[in-house]
């Protein structure tokens, strides 16, 4: 399982992107889906901590990554400490 | 219900509890109008919880731009009343951010007096003073008088 939370998103964008995308966003727009990226499972649900809470149920220990359906975003913030958002999650380069 | 200030730049902060693995945590966040999540909080605040990295996510910024940021689901005290959402972890920082989702799975709306400095969050069903859909327009001041 990859342990780097930038690699753990990569992965799960693009397994939505490659299996669920086209079809998720015509049949449950708005919705939020957890990829789980080992298995390749989706835990479809319409609010973020269903999704998740429904992941971590059939998938005890997995890493999974979240997506809203339709949107480029789960949430939108106004405020971050934590750099450039394209900068590398840990060491900020 | 919960009560909080206006901090010394002026934005609203108010004193949640955090509750992960055991013992509830007092946090003071600062409330975000513009973040539609839940909660916010730094990295490494989030570790001795007990909350469990479960997840990644992605974030828009007001400019449109994207960031990956780390997400786990853990539950918020309020008045004695829990509530669970998913909490974003920033890696730097050490600002707790309570933002739009909260207050609606609290049921609270969020007055602040920018006067006094006080910050109160109370139920949504109460009564704003001012009818809906009246224009809050400021007092007019008369103009001063022409001293010859």
């Amino acid at each position: 399982m990859p342990s780097d939370p930038k690699v753990v998103a990569e992965r799960g964008l693009q397994i939505y992107a490659a299996k669920y995308q086209r079809d998720l966003e015509v049949r449950c727009p708005g919705q939020y889906v957890a990829i789980d990226v080992e298995s390749e499972e989706a835990f479809i649900r319409s609010t973020p901590e269903d999704a998740l809470q429904e992941a971590q149920t059939k998938r005890p220990g997995g890493m999974f990554h979240l997506v809203k359906i339709g949107s480029p975003g789960v949430f939108r913030v106004a405020f971050s400490l934590s750099g450039a958002p394209d900068g590398d999650w840990i060491f900020g380069r | 219900m919960a009560t909080g200030f206006l901090d010394a730049n002026n934005v609203p902060t108010l004193e949640i509890e955090i509750l992960g693995i055991g013992q509830a945590t007092k946090f003071t966040c600062l409330v975000d109008t513009g973040f539609t999540g839940f909660l916010s909080i730094p990295l490494l605040q989030a570790l001795p919880l007990g909350l469990v990295l479960t997840a990644t996510t992605t974030v828009t910024f007001a400019n449109g731009a994207t960031a990956d940021r780390l997400v786990c689901l853990g539950n918020a005290i309020v008045d004695g009343v829990t509530k669970s959402g998913t909490i974003l972890l920033e890696q730097q920082g050490g600002i707790a951010i309570l933002g739009i989702d909260f207050l609606r799975k609290f049921g609270l709306k969020l007055v602040v007096c920018p006067t006094s400095g006080a910050v109160e969050v109370v139920l949504a069903s109460a009564a704003f003073t001012t009818p809906a859909g009246q224009a809050l327009v400021p007092t007019a001041v008369p103009a001063p008088t022409p001293s010859n």
